[in-house]
């Protein structure tokens, strides 16, 4: 092929942009830290890109709901675990004044006690937590628990409030305040109110059957602090998988997404020695002799 | 032969070797002009009374006409994925793919602010989090519908400004071709003129797919879709029709004369109509339907559920689409109006549980989630851009080679010409010699007589 001045140019034109395109290049991956700077660069790459994105907010979503369901539960635990000693308490105490042993002024002073125990135990039905009363079903704002007209009247609903859990699971992580306290005329406060009523009145029956009614109580309260502490643990477990989860997805977005410092580091001081050795050859090659510099 | 005769060839040589040092002087002083093509000497032997000589000497121009043809041809192409690949590299820029702040992003964020609303319904800042993250979606979906729209007026742009140029230029070849006429009329080749009619017509090339005819009075005849722009000196120029489409105007190309629509089917206007009237607005109907998508998922829902304050049957967003998606007002200005709850009571969540869990049903277009129309969106637009870009390489290789080729026939070789310079030189030299030497054998004759 005839070769002119031209194209001999016009390579080595084209040989030193070639080059610089490829220094460039690899001058803003370097800087940016990032593989791919387009959709075109490579469309698999940030189709992956955009899935690992997702997958990592849903679980990082995942992650603090579960946390603060941990939170409240663990809020509820407490305040039933205190409920549980409470009634405890009353109940050995009751065993006594079921006997003989006491005088009605004894079991008149312990009715003043049941009274303080039984505004104690409303106070910790009716928890605060974060705004939201823990008891009330889905009327977090509403107080659980009024007396009106002598009753312990439970004001709540038995809503069940779920939340998202792990990838999909939906979890209940609320106990309403009757499956604990009852209402009006069942429950804790009921046999407690009887309770105080046969002390005032001297009543060793009414006291007697406050014995066998709280071991039913008992049962419940304690067969709920049961489910509770299973929530809990299954919550601490998914929390346990789930940043296990986090740490090797956050690894595969990087490795799709963030360049190979190491192979980088070689590909730039590669084309920036192409681009030096290219200049040299220009230079020499412009440098190069014609016929002319050889006729007298 | 009358040795008279032989001064007249000395002298005829003489005047080739000059024209030919002429040439070669003029090849070198042109050797950096763009498009330029060597010239030659073209010696023609005619019978000069049974002995042949040096008669009729031209300067010819070497040029392949086939080259030409072919660089012209692949020219369309070249300049149909240049413009596609350059506007691609645009529309992929509005996506801001791959990045923190995308679109995707901005989606999860916002179904994620839904949970965090549901696991405290009560609480003001999800709230003020919710409405914050909702703004954020329906900004994002407006500012890329925005911005598409713009770099579709900017390509209609383009193509106005290229029927504009191909006029322009089409108007110079007509001017050339009547010139070429009147110079050629006394024998001689109009090279350099000729050179830049064939810069024009590469111009023109790259532009709108042109066929290229030359008669024997050496012109050049342009036609565009089966029609001729330059007849001879005639121009029979395009020009822009605009009508509305989808918020904006639209120029189509016509033929100025009769009005009708002209016929391209290459060239870089091709690559801007296609990505102004198929590339864009099919982004623009997948943007619209994942906006209506999200904005009739959730307003269904929404509207069910109870605000903090008792509202019900409120709408999240408003607007049908990518262009006019907003956040209602009405719950803007008061956010316990936005619905967490299906029952009215204040601890029940689940209509905000229904509304983050939507990032995970199927119902986008195409039976799959939004998240995942959304990045078949971007997979899509990221395969169409690599593409262009290939092609365009492709071509862009391709035409440089027959570029490349065309140079090495017409161009100018410096070593080439100074040996021809020596060559002429040495012949006029010889030339010189052998008048002087005649003139010496006249003289004596003379001096006989």
């Amino acid at each position: 092929m005839r070769i002119t001045n031209n194209i001999i140019h016009s390579r080595l034109i084209k040989n030193i942009q070639d080059s610089t395109e490829r220094l460039a290049k690899s001058q803003e991956r370097m800087s940016t830290n990032k593989n791919i700077s387009k959709p075109s660069d490579d469309p698999m790459g940030v189709s992956q890109i955009i899935y690992y994105q997702r997958d990592l907010h849903k679980l990082r979503q995942a992650i603090r709901n579960a946390e603060n369901a941990n939170a409240v539960l663990s809020h509820t635990d407490t305040i039933i675990q205190q409920v549980v000693d409470l009634l405890t308490y009353v109940r050995t105490n009751a065993t006594v004044m079921a006997t003989d042993t006491v005088d009605e002024n004894v079991r008149s002073d312990m009715a003043n006690e049941v009274d303080m125990i039984i505004k104690q135990l409303i106070q910790k039905a009716n928890t605060n937590f974060g705004n939201r009363y823990i008891f009330s079903g889905y009327r977090i704002l509403t107080e659980p628990y009024q007396e009106i007209e002598g009753q312990i009247k439970y004001q709540g609903d038995h809503g069940e409030i779920q939340q998202r859990i792990g990838n999909d699971e939906l979890m209940t992580v609320n106990i309403p305040g009757s499956y604990i306290f009852g209402s009006s005329n069942n429950g804790l406060f009921k046999i407690l109110q009887d309770l105080q009523q046969a002390l005032k009145t001297n009543n060793r029956n009414g006291i007697q059957d406050f014995l066998s009614l709280a071991d039913i109580e008992m049962n419940n309260i304690t067969k709920a602090l049961g489910e509770v502490g299973a929530l809990m643990k299954r919550i601490d477990f998914n929390l346990n998988e789930m940043n296990e989860l986090e740490i090797l997805l956050s690894q595969q977005l990087s490795k799709v997404q963030d360049i190979d410092v190491s192979k980088e580091s070689i590909e730039y001081i590669t084309s920036q020695k192409t681009y030096q050795a290219i200049l040299e050859v220009t230079s020499r090659k412009l440098q190069l002799p014609s016929l002319i510099d050889y006729l007298s | 032969m009358s040795i008279i005769k032989g001064l007249d060839i000395g002298k005829r040589a003489l005047m080739a070797q000059t024209e030919s040092m002429r040439i070669t002087g003029q090849n070198i002083s042109n050797v950096n002009a763009p498009g330029n093509s060597r010239q030659r000497l073209e010696l023609k032997n005619t019978l000069y009374s049974g002995a042949n000589s040096i008669q009729i000497h031209t300067a010819r121009r070497i040029r392949d006409g086939f080259i030409d043809q072919r660089i012209r041809s692949e020219n369309q192409s070249l300049g149909n994925w240049k413009m596609q690949a350059f506007l691609y590299g645009n529309i992929e820029e509005v996506f801001l793919e791959p990045s923190e702040n995308n679109l995707s992003n901005i989606m999860s964020e916002f179904w994620g602010n839904w949970e965090d609303l549901a696991n405290n319904p009560e609480n003001k800042s999800s709230r003020v989090a919710v409405i914050h993250s909702g703004k954020a979606l329906a900004t994002t979906l407006k500012q890329i519908n925005s911005k598409l729209r713009d770099i579709r007026s900017m390509t209609d742009d383009y193509i106005k400004d290229r029927v504009s140029q191909i006029n322009n230029i089409a108007s110079k070849v007509a001017d050339i071709n009547s010139r070429i006429v009147a110079i050629e009329a006394s024998g001689e080749e109009a090279s350099e003129i000729r050179d830049n009619r064939d810069i024009l017509i590469d111009q023109i090339s790259k532009m709108i797919d042109l066929n290229v005819i030359e008669n024997e009075n050496g012109q050049k005849t342009l036609l565009i879709g089966g029609r001729a722009i330059v007849d001879g000196k005639r121009l029979m120029p395009l020009e822009i029709q605009q009508s509305p489409d989808d918020k904006m105007l639209v120029s189509n190309v016509i033929w100025s004369n009769d009005k009708t629509n002209v016929r391209i089917t290459n060239g870089e206007i091709v690559g801007l109509v296609t990505i102004r009237d198929e590339v864009i607005p099919n982004i623009l109907v997948d943007l619209d339907q994942l906006a209506s998508t999200i904005i009739k998922e959730v307003n269904s829902i929404h509207k069910t559920g109870f605000g903090f304050d008792g509202s019900t049957g409120l709408s999240f967003f408003t607007g049908t689409d990518s262009y006019n998606i907003g956040v209602n007002n009405e719950i803007v200005s008061d956010i316990n109006k936005i619905a967490t709850s299906q029952s009215s009571e204040a601890g029940d969540n689940r209509i905000a549980l229904a509304i983050a869990k939507l990032a995970n049903r199927n119902v986008a277009p195409g039976d799959t989630d939004m998240g995942t129309f959304y990045s078949n969106i971007i997979n899509n637009l990221g395969n169409k851009s690599r593409s262009a870009n290939i092609m365009h390489d492709n071509s862009s290789m391709f035409v440089k080679y027959m570029e490349e080729q065309r140079e090495s026939i017409s161009g100018v070789s410096l070593d080439e010409e100074m040996a021809n310079l020596i060559e002429s030189q040495r012949a006029y030299e010889s030339a010189a010699k052998y008048i002087s030497i005649v003139d010496k054998l006249i003289g004596i004759l003379i001096d006989i007589v």
